[in-house]
């Protein structure tokens, strides 16, 4: 008994004794918070094109929080509910640090949906107009019923701990006494009361699992529901849930190390905590793994080698644009894990942490790169939709990560993050210190302390080889994946300019015969500029007038003396500038017409003088001159086009 | 047994309980016969079934349908994206090529879907059909989520990002869905085929600029007349169809597109 007493007043002591390092962390947090909510507000008055997103990329990092954060909020779910009914007993010191992890992500979760909106002003009206046809409803009604459930079921067993902070911490400003007051009801700890409050949390138990299941699934059904490649797939509710308690799980083992470390609570977070929740992590990566393989296989085997919609978004993700995140994220956040969880030589504390922080990271990325490689595919014969998150989304994602862990930081302050007596009661009334719960640990059973949360070098060097042999894997399966299917054609926006095969020369009056278009020539010359060889090429549809003009430098990929060099195409692949230029170009405007440009430049690589190049689109011919002038000059024999 | 407090709120809650249940099988009864004709008169032969008819085969790739809605409609800028030329292309224009290499020109409005996957994913129901079918867009009620540009498989929704440019004549026109002028910020924009014109007998603006232009791609009409007009003469729809043969975007989706494009027949010369 009196061992029970002294773990009560070790488990209430950060609640009393606060260092100047909690308050240089809180205040530090809150600045984060205020800057954050700076940006927004820089958002809301100017509008919310500050941010990156736009037409086709029209959800981007704010929806990707909202996905991250809502995942991690499932832990909570999972460890009160499922590992209660379970009847898993080594969770209870572990239940409550977990539900306020749940508690703080839906916090930071549920603001991302009204930060998102282009008319914030307007929100009520998802209350009084809601369609119930609409997955943003489902959302709505399965996030506010889970938000109220969970933190219901966070505080019900939380009152007998606030009696006993009412009741023994004393010296406490007059206004917590009076929130410890209200908040435990007036709990007096009989049977009577223990009985029902049992009832209660037993109740909620039952209830919280399939509001949870339900909320990440409608979550996934945000994007399922839409008819857009790469969210047209059946397994999202169930790849959505599994992602999310993997996040989850994995969020708890950091925290629970770093509560471990600076509140000293060796006695109650032991090792075989770790040891059974990464056992549980490990479960969970496989299923996700299980789940990715499903995702990403079938649609490859099937439409792959064919030029589909698909295929185009599944190569962009697997040797395309978008292969470095992908594979960083099932190498690096699923396979590596895996493999550190489950060889016995990397399951140290160390090692759980690297993996539970590598899967929170490969699970925001994850999720990201459901977002948006969907979104910039094209839906019509067209470019890419381009996304670069600007500085107003990052500082809010910054804000929102610093607001969730500034409410953690405060809630273990305020409350015991461990349950008092819900531990001590295992110690009065049960003798059986193992569990038999569910899962099953380690073999070896007995606790023993845990053993110290820090990073030695060699460690840190080892984990850093294995992370590089994940990048070159992923290079590898990049390549791999692009030569098992070799057929497919990578849909790239790069200008070719053919210089080559210009095919032969003709008078100038032959070449405006042959041409598959209205030649037009520029009017404008620089002064000595002499038209000196036309050359016809690939049937008409390419013709080249080749000037030279001593005044100027002779540009070197021709032979012969020319200076000035305009290509005109009859080319059908583009109309337009690309979207994605090349480094080095700007885009200019000819008459109406767009185009880009590059200023001359010297190759240090052979040696050699590139030209000024200007390309332009004219109806459906499109236009290069290529000279040593500057592009203004250049610009300007563009716009003095007329028909020869 | 008194009245416990437990009583009391069991009572409470069972009576609201109750009268929400009833309340929901109120709207599960069967219609009355005043609203069972109500409904009946929404598909009255004489409401028209208006139809878009594309001749892919004429279009060189002019743009006059693009700028003549730009003045039209003073559509807002599309900010930060210079492929878009300046402003948001209501009716762009694709150039592209067929399985023969074949370059040709599409001109895509809004497709107008019957079964518009926008109207479904609206969550305040910003988006709905007018009587005569044409997919609209409340911008007082839209709150901006933008999941109906995503649920758009034609990218044909477009959104504001800052606060449009709007003069003071445009001020003083009256908001009304039909005509979505001013422009505001923070809400989605779409080509609403000129409902404004089309109620009072005339074509949309894009066809009228591409008939005066002379390139007769874009035909307007009425499905259910069987006649569709350039806004110069009027011809027979079934009779267009027959001899050239029209297919419709994305048909596979199921969406009901009510724009029907004529191939363009090999070479565009």
């Amino acid at each position: 008994m009196q061992q029970t007493k002294d773990k009560s007043e070790r488990l209430l002591e950060p609640l009393v004794s606060y260092s100047s390092g909690y308050y240089l962390l809180a205040f530090s947090l809150l600045a984060v918070c205020l800057w954050g909510l700076y940006a927004y507000s820089i958002q809301v008055t100017r509008g919310i094109g500050v941010l990156g997103v736009r037409s086709e990329v029209m959800w981007g990092v704010y929806i990707t929080n909202f996905v991250f954060f809502i995942g991690i909020s499932h832990v909570g779910a999972l460890m009160s509910a499922i590992l209660r009914l379970t009847s898993a007993d080594w969770r209870k010191p572990i239940t409550r640090l977990a539900e306020v992890v749940t508690f703080a992500s839906l916090l930071a979760a549920i603001t991302w949906p009204i930060a998102h909106l282009g008319r914030p002003d307007r929100w009520f009206n998802l209350l009084i107009y809601p369609k119930l046809q609409s997955p943003l409803v489902w959302d709505l009604l399965c996030i506010g019923t889970y938000t109220i459930g969970s933190t219901i079921f966070l505080y019900l067993p939380l009152i007998p701990d606030i009696a006993k902070c009412r009741d023994q911490l004393t010296n406490v400003s007059r206004f917590r006494r009076k929130i410890y007051s209200i908040l435990s009801l007036g709990w007096r700890g009989s049977e009577y009361e223990l009985r029902n409050l049992e009832k209660a949390i037993g109740i909620m138990t039952i209830l919280i699992v399939p509001i949870a299941i339900s909320v990440h699934t409608v979550v996934s059904w945000d994007f399922a529901m839409q008819l857009r490649t790469g969210w047209n797939s059946t397994i999202f509710g169930p790849y959505f849930v599994a992602g999310a308690l993997l996040s989850g799980v994995a969020t708890v083992v950091l925290v629970m190390a770093a509560l471990t470390k600076f509140y000293h609570l060796e006695d109650f977070i032991t090792r075989k905590h770790f040891d059974y929740l990464t056992t549980l992590l490990l479960a969970l990566v496989i299923v996700l793994i299980y789940f990715t393989i499903n995702e990403y296989m079938v649609p490859g085997y099937k439409i792959l080698s064919q030029n589909t919609m698909e295929g185009l978004w599944l190569s962009s993700l697997l040797w395309g644009t978008y292969w470095p995140r992908f594979w960083f994220q099932i190498i690096g956040g699923l396979i590596l894990p895996a493999i550190i969880l489950a060889v016995p030589k990397t399951r140290t504390i160390t090692g759980y942490l690297v993996a539970s922080l590598l899967i929170d990271i490969g699970m925001w990325l994850e999720r990201f790169d459901i977002v948006v490689p969907s979104l910039a595919l094209p839906q019509l014969p067209y470019a890419w939709g381009q996304y670069t998150p600007t500085w107003v989304e990052f500082s809010t994602t910054a804000a929102s990560f610093a607001g969730f862990f500034l409410v953690y930081l405060v809630f273990t302050r305020t409350f015991p993050i461990i349950s008092i007596w819900e531990t001590s009661d295992e110690t009065k009334r049960s003798p059986k210190t193992e569990s038999i719960g569910a899962i099953a640990g380690p073999s070896k059973t007995l606790v023993s302390r845990i053993d110290s949360v820090s990073f030695s070098r060699r460690r840190l060097l080892n984990y850093g080889a294995l992370m590089a042999t994940g990048f070159a894997l992923g290079s590898i399966s990049s390549v791999a994946a692009q030569v098992l299917v070799a057929d497919v054609k990578n849909g790239s926006n790069e200008v070719v300019v053919p210089l080559s095969n210009l095919g032969q020369s003709v008078s100038i009056s032959a070449a405006v015969e042959m041409a598959k278009f209205q030649l037009e020539k520029p009017a404008k010359l620089p002064m000595g500029s002499r038209l000196n060889d036309v050359r016809v090429g690939n049937d008409g549809k390419l013709v080249t007038l080749l000037y030279s003009n001593p005044r100027l430098p002779i540009i070197s990929i021709y032979s012969g003396d020319v200076s000035l060099a305009l290509l005109e195409m009859a080319d059908p692949r583009l109309m337009s500038p690309p979207t994605y230029l090349p480094a080095g170009f700007q885009r200019v405007q000819i008459n109406l017409n767009s185009g880009f440009a590059r200023e001359a430049s010297h190759e240090e690589f052979d040696n050699r003088n590139e030209p000024s190049q200007l390309q332009w689109w004219q109806g459906k011919v499109h236009f290069v001159i290529l000279g040593s002038l500057p592009i203004e000059q250049l610009k300007r024999m563009a716009e003095s086009m007329e028909p020869t | 047994m008194g009245v416990t407090r437990r009583n009391f709120l069991t009572i409470a809650a069972s009576a609201a309980g109750g009268a929400a249940f009833l309340s929901i099988v109120k709207t599960l009864r069967p219609l009355t016969t005043a609203e069972a004709a109500q409904l009946t008169q929404a598909q009255d032969p004489s409401v028209r079934k208006w139809i878009w008819v594309i001749d892919l085969g004429k279009c060189d790739g002019c743009r006059k349908c693009t700028e003549a809605c730009t003045v039209e409609m003073r559509v807002p800028p599309a900010w930060g994206q210079p492929e878009y030329e300046g402003y948001q292309p209501w009716i762009q224009v694709f150039g592209t090529v067929d399985s023969d290499q074949q370059a040709f020109f599409m001109p895509v409005p809004c497709q107008n879907c019957h079964n518009a996957p926008c109207v479904k994913v609206c969550p305040v129901g910003a988006n709905y059909y007018s009587e005569d079918g044409i997919v609209l867009v409340d911008q007082l009620r839209c709150v901006g989520t933008r999941i109906c540009i995503g649920a758009c498989p034609y990218e044909r929704r477009f959104f504001n990002w800052f606060d449009p440019p709007v003069s003071d004549e445009e001020k003083s026109i009256p908001y009304s869905p039909d005509y979505n002028i001013p422009h505001r910020r923070g809400v989605v924009e779409k080509c609403i085929w000129c409902r404004h014109r089309i109620v009072d007998g005339k074509v949309p603006a894009c066809v009228e600029a591409c008939a005066r232009a002379g390139m007769k791609v874009l035909w307007f009409g009425d499905a259910a007349q069987d006649a569709v007009s350039d806004g110069q003469e009027v011809i027979s729809l079934s009779q267009m169809i027959k001899d050239r043969g029209a297919y419709r975007l994305k048909e596979d989706l199921g969406t009901d597109p009510q724009v029907l494009y004529l191939p363009p027949q090999g070479s565009t010369s």
